[in-house]
């Protein structure tokens, strides 16, 4: 799972769950996946980001850099911004660990890479 | 046919989950070949765009291209796998509840999953549910399976691979043979493979291949079909408020539409 990928994803179909964003991320085994700059994609990827969370996920599985919570202006014409974010956008691969609700504490599995985010019959409303 | 929920999912879940969950590889050896509209329907993707497959199977719709994040999700978890190993971004989900924030998908498609719902309420829950992750101005593609499978003297892909239908259209079918699915207690029909349909909600056949054929004694897996009527995918989009039909189309043997998500 890709830290794009984890800026997607909620919580918010389980019972009682009101907001289910962002879920917290527990990472047990995370790899570097090299790929090459695309500096089109990532602008154009950027403004769809939810950036804090996006940031507080890269802290979280402990990727800190010095990108900070707030998105500076003129991005666009920053390639050394660029591809700081595209390193911890796609490149970082959380292979084993954990997400979890912020609301009710439910985890959902990330095993070899894939998220199970499947809801028991009694976990939907 | 009409179950309530509880039914209904007992249903999906054992003729159709756990028998993905059984033919996965054959599935995936079967599927290798994506429709052409739909890779049309896909080519309209800008740079940065967000691309989500529901039900995404062995990933046949995903490219190489770093232009677009592409996202898949499967109720298989051995589907998922297959995809994981093909390097795609893929989680599994069930199509009911997609675990996405609303307002983020470019572009959407949902490919031969619908009609593996077995109420006419799931089929609905199902797409409300493509619609409200959909950003406004983006656009969705969703096939089913129709049932009709001969439309303007022309037989689907589907009646043409059959040996002994090919000489002529309407063959008259045998008598058909009907499964009880005990623990909801609901008699279906078992189709016969590459021929018309007669019912509305049936069992597909589906016949491991010769080398699990030896390991598992011939085991054959009946998956449940939903298929649609000429309008009844559209109606069922036209029920969404914030949704709009863009095209519908009959496209071998699948109803097909096109919406997109309005500003309202």
């Amino acid at each position: 799972m890709k830290l794009l990928t984890h800026n997607l994803l909620s919580s918010k179909s389980l019972k009682g769950v009101k907001v289910g964003y962002p879920l917290r991320i527990v990472a047990k085994d995370v790899k570097i996946n090299e790929s090459k700059f695309n500096k089109e994609f990532v602008k154009k990827i950027i403004p769809k980001l939810d950036w804090q969370v996006f940031i507080n996920a890269a802290v979280q599985i402990g990727h800190n850099n010095d990108l900070s919570d707030e998105l500076i202006d003129d991005y666009e014409n920053n390639d050394e911004f660029l591809k700081k974010v595209h390193h911890l956008l796609v490149e970082i691969e959380i292979i084993n660990g954990e997400l979890i609700c912020p609301e009710t504490d439910r985890v959902f599995p990330i095993s070899d890479g894939i998220p199970n985010l499947l809801l028991n019959v009694n976990e939907v409303p | 046919m009409s179950l309530n929920e509880k039914n209904a999912s007992e249903l999906e879940f054992q003729h159709v989950h756990d028998v993905y969950e059984n033919i996965a590889s054959h599935f995936s050896e079967t599927r290798q070949k994506p429709w052409p509209n739909v890779v049309k329907f896909l080519s309209k993707s800008k740079p940065g765009a967000i691309v989500l497959d529901v039900g995404c199977g062995n990933a046949k719709y995903f490219t190489n291209t770093s232009d677009i994040f592409q996202l898949g999700c499967d109720r298989s978890t051995q589907l998922a796998q297959i995809c994981k190993n093909r390097n795609h971004q893929v989680f599994n989900c069930d199509c009911l509840q997609l675990p996405i924030r609303s307002n983020c998908v470019d572009l959407c498609i949902s490919i031969a999953v619908l009609h593996h719902l077995a109420t006419s309420d799931r089929r609905l829950k199902a797409l409300r549910e493509i619609n409200r992750v959909l950003a406004v101005g983006g656009q969705a593609l969703v096939y089913v399976w129709a049932k009709e499978q001969c439309r303007n003297h022309n037989l689907s892909t589907y009646l043409k691979q059959s040996k002994i239908n090919k000489p002529k259209a309407e063959s008259t079918p045998e008598l058909t043979k009907e499964f009880c699915v005990e623990s909801i207690d609901v008699n279906l029909p078992i189709h016969t493979n590459r021929s018309n349909f007669i019912h509305n909600d049936l069992l597909v056949p589906w016949k491991l291949n010769q080398k699990k054929k030896q390991e598992n004694e011939s085991k054959t897996h009946l998956r449940y079909y939903h298929v649609f009527e000429e309008f009844e995918l559209k109606l069922l989009c036209e029920q969404i408020y914030d949704c709009k039909v863009i095209d519908y189309y009959y496209d071998q043997g699948n109803w097909c539409v096109i919406f997109e998500k309005i500003a309202i």
